[in-house]
Order: C-alpha cells, then structure tokens, then sequence
C-alpha cells in the first residue's frame, strides 16, 4: 500500500499565508505569482492567469511492490539463466554465497534494470564496464526483474537486454509503466556497498540533494528560485544601469553647464528623478532656468551701434558745423534790426512818396532807393532762414550723436560668471558713452565717435566670437552625453521601476525560503528520527551518539548537519567516526529514507552491508533490519558468514538462499535456511535429545512443527495473493489476523479471511489424510493432548505438507 | 550458586587482576554463560526433570513452551546463549569482545537469571 500523499504544498503555502498577519498584500500576491510561475504578470501588476486556488494537479501514485523473481542471463558473473526466486512479502531474505558465486551480479542486474546505472561502476574505468559479458555465455543478454504490483494481477517485469553486442545501448523497459520513474531517485530501494562508504564523504551540497530528494517541496522551491532568479535580476539591473548612471553622472558634473549639472543632480537622488532629466532632454536651449546658457546667448548676439549709423551722425555733425561755420561771420541781431528799419522805410516811402531821408537828412529816399532797398530786405530775410536752420541741424545732429551711445548691455557685466572675458568691450562701451566735457565742440564729437565707434564694434566682435566659441564648446561636451542619457534612459526607467518591486521581491523571497526551510525540516524529521532510531540500534558500544540531524541552509549553503557526541561531549563532526560507523550511519539514513511511508518499492535490496562493520554493530545490524523486515522484504546480499551467523543466534526468522556457482559460470540459487526449516530443526533437535522424557518431546515438538507450517503458510500465502491482484497491506492485515495454524490454512487455502474451520477438511481433500493427522497434531501437542502419530512421524509428514504449502500457486 | 557465579565474573570485569587485556573478559563471559545454564537447568527440577540432563540447546528450544509461549524471556535467553557461546570461542571472524559489550552480557545475563529463578 502506499500511503496517500503529503498534504499539498500549495495548501501548505495558503495557509501561511492566511495565517501570516504581518504578511504585505502584495507580497502575499508575489508569493502565489511565483507559485504558478507568472512573475513576469504579476509584477507588471496584470492579472495572474491561473488562479492560485484552483485544485493542484493531481499526481498518479506510483504502484507500490514485492520483488518476486530476478532472472540473470549471460551478465557478469552469470552465464546460462539463473533465477533468484523470492518470497514476494516482507521479511528477510539473506543471499549469501563466497566471493566470485554470481552473488552480486543479481544485485548489480537489479540495479541496472531499476536505475540504468551501477553505482559500483561509475567509479570504475572502462575496462571494467566492458567486463560486464559473462565469457561463459553466447547469445542474448538479460536481466529480467519481476514484482508483484499492489492490486496488479500477474507479475510486472522490468528488463534490460542488449539485443546486440554493445553495451553502450542496453533496452530497459517497463519501469515507466509502473510510474517509478521519479521514485527511484526519490526513494532508492538499494543500496551497496560501495554507495555506503561513499555517500558520507561527498560534498555537503550533494549529501543534501541526495537526502532532500523526494521530500515533495519542489514546488517551494522552484517557487524560491524563480523570486531569487527574479532578485537577481533586478539587482544586476541595478548594478548594470547604476554604473552607466555613476560613468554619466561624473561626466556630466565635469561639465560647466545648467544641463549637465541639473542631470547629474536628477542622477544623485534616489530614486533617479528622470522626468527632470528628460525635461532637459526635451528642451533644445537648454530651457528657461538655464541662466548659463542666456548670458552665453546674450553675449553671442550683442551688437555695438552699426558702422554706418556712426558714419551718418558723423557726416551729420561735420555738415552742422560747416552750416554753423558759414552763418558764423553774419550778425543776425543786427540784421533783424536793419531789416525791421529798412521794412519802415519802404512803408514810409510807400505811403508818402520821395522824400528826403529822415534819417540822414542828406540822401533821398525815391523809386530808386526803393528797388534797392527791397533786394536788401529779402536778402536779410534769407540770412535770418539760414541762421535758424544751422542752429537746429547742429541741436538734431547732437541728439543723434547722445542716441547713439546706448547704456552697456546687462550680459556684458554677466560675462565673468560664464568665464568669458568682457574687460575690453566692457570699456570700449564705458569710453563710447562718455559725454564730452563742456560745450561739445562738433568736429571733435565727431572725430571722437568715429574713433570709439570703431573700437568698440572691434570690442564687441571680439566678444561675441568667444561667446559663440564657448558656445560651440559646450555644445560639443553637451551632445555626446545627451545622447548618451538619451540612450540610457529607457534602461533607467526600467531599472527604476524594477527597483520599485524590489523590496517586495526580496520579502517574498525570505518568506518563502524560511517557510521552505521549515516544511523541509519538517518532512525530514521522520528521516531524521528514524536514522537516530536506527543508529542507537546499530552504534551497539560505539561511544559516538547521533543528537541531530537535520537539512538546513538553501543554495550553496545547504548541507546535511549531523551533530554528534563522543562519550557525551558536543560539538564534534563527523572525522571523529570510524569508516565502520561511517557506514553504519549512511546505512541508517539510506534505511530510514527507504522506509518512509510514501515509498512504492516494499522491497529493499542491501549488497554488501556489513563490510567494515565491528561484530557489535552486525548485531545491531540484524536487529535493525529484524524490524524493517517486519513491514518490508528486505534482500541483503553477502559474502561474509557473519551477517548469517548473527541472524541464527538472534533468532531472526529470515530465508536464506545460497548462491553457488559450477563450471561455465552456471550459478544456482537455493533456499538452505528459513523459519520453515529452522523449526524443523529445532523439533529434530529435541527428537534426537536422548535424556528428554517421550512426553517431553511430544508436548514441543508439536509446537515447533507448528511453527514451521504456519511459516509455510505464509510463504505460501505471498507466492500466491502477491501478485494476484490483492492489495499487499490487505494481505498483510489478514496474515496478522490469522492467528490459528487453521486459520493461515484456510487463508492460503481459500484465499480469504475466517476460513479456518473449513481448513482441516480442505487440507485432507488436498494433501491427504496423513497432512490433515500431522494439522491437528500440531494443534493438539500444543494443546497437551496425546499424539495420533510417534514425534518423528509428525516432523516428517510436516516437512512434506510444507513443501507443499509453500508451493501452492 | 547462580549468584556467586555473577558476582565472580562482576568482580573480574571490575578489578581484573592484571590488565591483560581479553582474559578476563573472557573468563567473565564464560562465567555469565555457567550462570545462565545452571538457572536454566534449576528451572527444570520442578517442570520437567529429564530436561535437566538434555544438552544446552534442546533445553532452551523447550524453555519457551514451559514459560508459557508468550514471553520473551526463552528467546533472549537463546540469543545470550548463543552469543556468550560465540564469544567463548576463539573464532577468525570475530574480534574479542570489548569490556562494555561483556558487561553488557553480564548485566542481561543478572537479569535473565533473577528472571528465570523467580519462575
């Protein structure tokens, strides 16, 4: 039977969740994400497709089995077939045999056929492994292993051929059919010798795979991987754009410019202010706060008064002056005066006619005088015009020339801050709008403009070119890298917004480690207690004692930790252990972990177990294995009597087969020992007791004839309803309910349950009279009864009656 | 008599005269084995006196049908007789015996015997 499957780790994982109340919602999301590997979904916060509640998938149980028959041919040390038939039903089977008898080839062919590999020869070289085809032996190679499947009629063959002669493609079939794929692996039924003593002195991390296989938290942890692969992930991102940002971040601070050194500030925050960044980017100028880049713009464009304005009011004050010159000479005073004098005169001449002059009394004043007189005014008259318009053409040629000198432009003073030199244009500008001292003198004034202008332009020119220069310069720095922030930025807003996740994956990350680390030591434990178990049964007087052991760490860190005690003092590893104890506790986790409940294999196979191992802890050995023999068959194979000896003098009910080998690698394998003939043995042994009392003898002989039926019985029962379609713990259950010999009977006779009072009458019908007499003689000596038949009659007719139980198919 | 055998093979484990070592480990064990037998054999006086002269090991295959067959005292009193037995004898497979699995014998052997005397 194989027990139901641990509880679901999804369910596991609900539930700490629910019960987690410190536990972030959205980790908790990120936890069931990972679950059903939609990471990527959920931390692009799209909806999860596969709900976390939907029911797990469901999982075919592996079919749980006895090993019933192996049959070799041609491999190893095997030549024709040979047949290693067993009793497909708990209890102990040693197979032993001299080195060299073909023993281990069963062993070997089993693994071989189970596994597809040979644990003893993976360390070998090739010359070994070409060895494998027995020289006795031509034509097909085989091995053929046959179980008997829980509830399965008929037996399950697994196989390996070589249908030609190389051995690199060996067929091996029928294991898929039987779904044992991965418990193989899982739950190795087997075991050497040469697995023992390795399997300790590996590396930590493969001693930890080895033991945490087939705990059933894959789930959890593949969940734990794709939060760590995630993690790193975003932390290479991290580190990735982080350092293109710090390369960028230097270069830009390098920079004397707003641009820059705004993005080298958006790059120091945490996180990243990228929209200010691309703000930057987005503006060609530089945009309106960039102060550095006006002032350089400003400059790059300031002008001094064009050369020909100054020309012009230049030209303007030089004709001024030459009209003021001309009228310089004329006393325009005067002139109003004799003009108003000559106007009175005209009229006086006009009105009263010739008339000598009243003025000198000496002329006259007539028509002739009059015409003179008339060309003499209008002459006065224009010099009056003349005289006005020099005074104003010399008042607007001094406005022109005050309009002209402009105050100094504000960029100039600015200059400095953006390391440009202004000191000329910024003097040249003083020097052009100097008032002249005094009364401006036009010649000069205009000399004087004409001078400074020219400086000034030349100040100014200058001027702009080394703005445009700087200008240039800063473009040229400034292009490269915002092409490169461009470029940078979309990693940037990626980075950034995998950075936003993650805290949250970090914390479901850790949550999800600690719960794996605890479902794992939990599932463990049993493993854990039963090696404990089974190393205080085998230690014997070894002074070393097992106080912990335990799965612990993840990833690289992960390792088996075994504490263990010297006579009582902590702290010691496992150099202090002898290669025996070694071995005896590599023994005691591969027993453990094969035992466990959810195992399909109700068989484990042991090659070779005792090697190195002190006499005590064989002891202990055959007790530890008298118990795991009680719920599974348990196949030891070995060469060394001790094992063998140890299972007598303890008394251990256990078949022994003995493997022997004859000329041309033709090997046999045949039961010498087991309860049924133990029992015989031991009623002839009291038979042949001289001083024991007749009565003596007939009141334990019985029992031991007893014994040795009810063996039978058992065997019998196996054989038979193993692979007949009967649930294994079904026949173990009623096995241990027949508690009568007539109750076995009539299970193995009927092949059901409570047929015991029909068993005597079937057993006559079957096996004849002498068989029913030998039944209920048994019953009766135990009873104290007297016996139908002499002790010696019953031990023989038992003997008979038993090889026909433990035939009976 | 069963106890001063006990006591003697006690004594030896405790203060062994000289250290050589396995000697009088294996005097003690052969003492727990006398020790055993000899209570075995008094059990028989009173059930069933033609035992008490049968050889060791048909005695005790019929020790467990007369304890009553229900008890594990016959069985672990076969397992320590063989064991004692083994140990008695110099054999190639085994090393001697250490001090602490021989005192572990004696103190099974007290035990069985105080056992086997009470029935």
């Amino acid at each position: 039977m194989v027990a139901s499957r641990i509880r679901s780790i999804r369910a596991i994982v609900e539930e700490r969740i629910a019960g987690d109340a410190g536990l972030d919602a959205g980790v908790a999301r990120l936890v069931r994400a990972a679950f059903v590997g939609q990471l990527d979904a959920a931390l692009a916060d799209e909806a999860v497709e596969s709900p976390f509640d939907a029911p797990p998938p469901q999982e075919a149980e592996p079919a749980g089995a006895h090993l019933a028959n192996i049959a070799v041919t041609g491999f190893r040390g095997i030549g024709p077939r040979a047949d290693l038939p067993l009793m497909p039903g708990p209890g102990l089977t040693l197979v032993v045999g001299r080195n060299g008898t073909g023993k281990s080839s069963f062993a070997e062919g089993l693994e071989m056929a189970l596994t597809g590999r040979n644990s003893r020869w993976d360390d070998m070289s090739s010359a070994w492994m070409e060895g494998w085809r027995n020289l006795h032996h031509e034509g097909p190679v085989s091995v053929e292993a046959r179980f008997a499947v829980d509830g399965v009629a008929g037996e399950a063959l697994v196989s390996l051929r070589w249908p030609n002669a190389d051995f690199d493609d060996p067929v091996r079939e029928g294991l898929d059919t039987l779904g044992w794929e991965d418990a193989i692996t899982s739950h190795r039924p087997l075991l050497s010798h040469s697995q023992l003593s390795k399997r300790l002195e590996g590396k930590p991390s493969d001693l930890f795979s080895a033991m945490a296989v087939g705990l059933g938290i894959e789930e959890i942890s593949e969940t734990r991987e794709r939060l760590r692969q995630k993690r790193l992930q975003a932390e290479r991102m991290r580190r990735d754009a982080g350092k293109a940002a710090n390369a960028l971040r230097s270069d830009l601070a390098a920079l004397v410019d707003d641009r820059a050194s705004r993005c080298a500030n958006a790059l120091e925050r945490d996180p990243w202010d990228l929209e200010a960044i691309e703000g930057v980017l987005a503006d060609a100028t530089g945009g309106e706060g960039d102060q550095a880049l006006a002032i350089l713009h400003a400059l790059a464009t300031a002008n001094a008064p064009a050369s020909g304005t100054i020309e012009e009011v230049r030209a303007q004050l030089v004709k001024a002056h030459e009209r003021m010159t001309a009228i310089a000479s004329s006393d325009t005073a005067r002139a109003d005066r004799l003009l108003k004098m000559l106007t009175e005169a005209l009229a006086l001449h006009e009105h009263d006619g010739d008339q000598p002059c009243p003025v000198c009394g000496e002329g006259t004043i007539d028509a002739a005088w009059a015409g003179e007189a008339r060309e003499r005014q209008a002459r006065l008259r224009r010099e009056a015009r003349e005289a006005r318009a020099a005074q104003k053409a010399r008042a607007d040629a001094l406005d022109a020339a005050r309009q002209l000198c402009t105050a100094t432009p504000d960029a100039l003073g600015q200059a400095e801050r953006v390391g440009i030199d202004a000191s000329t244009a910024i003097h040249a500008w003083r020097d052009w709008t100097e008032a002249p001292d005094g009364e401006p003198d036009l010649p000069e004034l205009a000399e004087r403009l004409a001078e400074r202008g020219a400086a000034l332009q030349e100040a100014v020119a200058n001027l702009r070119a080394s703005a445009r220069d700087e200008l240039d310069r800063l473009q040229a720095l400034w292009q490269p890298l915002r092409q490169q922030l461009a470029e940078w930025l979309p990693q940037g807003r990626e980075t950034r917004r995998a950075m936003e996740k993650l805290p949250g994956i970090r914390t479901a990350e850790n949550w999800v480690k600690a719960v794996e680390e605890d479902v794992r030591a939990e599932r463990f434990r049993p493993v854990a207690e039963q090696t404990r178990r089974f190393w205080e049964m085998m230690r014997q007087s070894s002074s070393v004692s097992l106080k912990k052991i335990a799965l612990v760490g993840t990833a690289k860190q992960q390792h088996l930790d075994i504490a263990v005690t010297v006579d009582g003092e902590g702290g010691a590893a496992l150099g202090v252990m002898s290669q025996g104890e070694l071995n005896t506790l590599s023994l005691s986790l591969f027993l453990a972990r094969a035992t466990l409940p959810e195992s399909p294999f109700r068989f484990l196979v042991i090659d070779d177990p005792v090697q190195a191992m002190d006499p005590a802890k064989v002891d202990g050995l055959a007790s530890v294995l008298e118990e795991v023999a009680l719920e599974r068959q348990v196949i030891v194979f070995t060469h060394d009597t001790r094992l063998r000896n140890t299972v007598r003098q303890l008394q251990i009910d256990a078949q022994i087969i003995e493997v022997t080998r004859s000329l041309n690698s033709h090997v046999t394998a045949q039961q010498v020992d087991g309860p049924v003939r133990r029992n015989l043995d031991d009623a002839r042994a009291i038979l042949r007791a001289e001083q024991v009392h007749e009565s003596t003898k007939a009141r334990v002989i019985p029992v031991f004839c007893r014994q040795s039926l009810e063996a039978a019985c058992i065997e019998g029962i196996w054989q038979k309803r193993a692979s007949g379609g009967i649930d294994h713990a079904q026949t173990e259950e009623d096995i241990r309910e027949a508690t009568m010999l007539t109750d076995k009977l009539g299970l193995l006779l009927f092949d059901e349950p409570g047929r015991g009072s029909d068993a005597l009458d079937a057993v006559n019908q079957r096996f004849g009279k002498a068989a029913a007499d030998a039944v209920t003689d048994c019953n009766r000596g135990a009873h104290g009864e007297a016996l139908s038949t002499p002790p010696n009659t019953l031990i023989n007719r038992t003997r008979t009656l038993t090889g026909k139980l433990r035939k009976m198919q | 008599m069963t106890s001063s055998a006990l006591a003697e093979a006690r004594r030896l484990l405790e203060y062994p005269p000289t250290t050589d070592s396995g000697l009088w480990e294996r005097a003690a064990v052969l003492l727990s084995r006398q020790a055993l037998e000899a209570s075995v054999e008094r059990f028989w006086e009173q059930r069933s006196p033609d035992l008490q002269r049968a050889n060791t090991r048909a005695q005790l295959l019929c020790l467990s049908e007369f304890m009553g067959g229900d008890t594990p005292v016959a069985g672990d009193a076969t397992q320590l007789w063989n064991t004692l037995s083994r140990a008695c004898h110099y054999d190639d497979d085994y090393l001697a015996p250490t001090a602490a699995e021989v005192a572990g014998w004696l103190e099974r052997a007290e035990r069985l015997c105080t056992i086997i005397d009470g029935r």
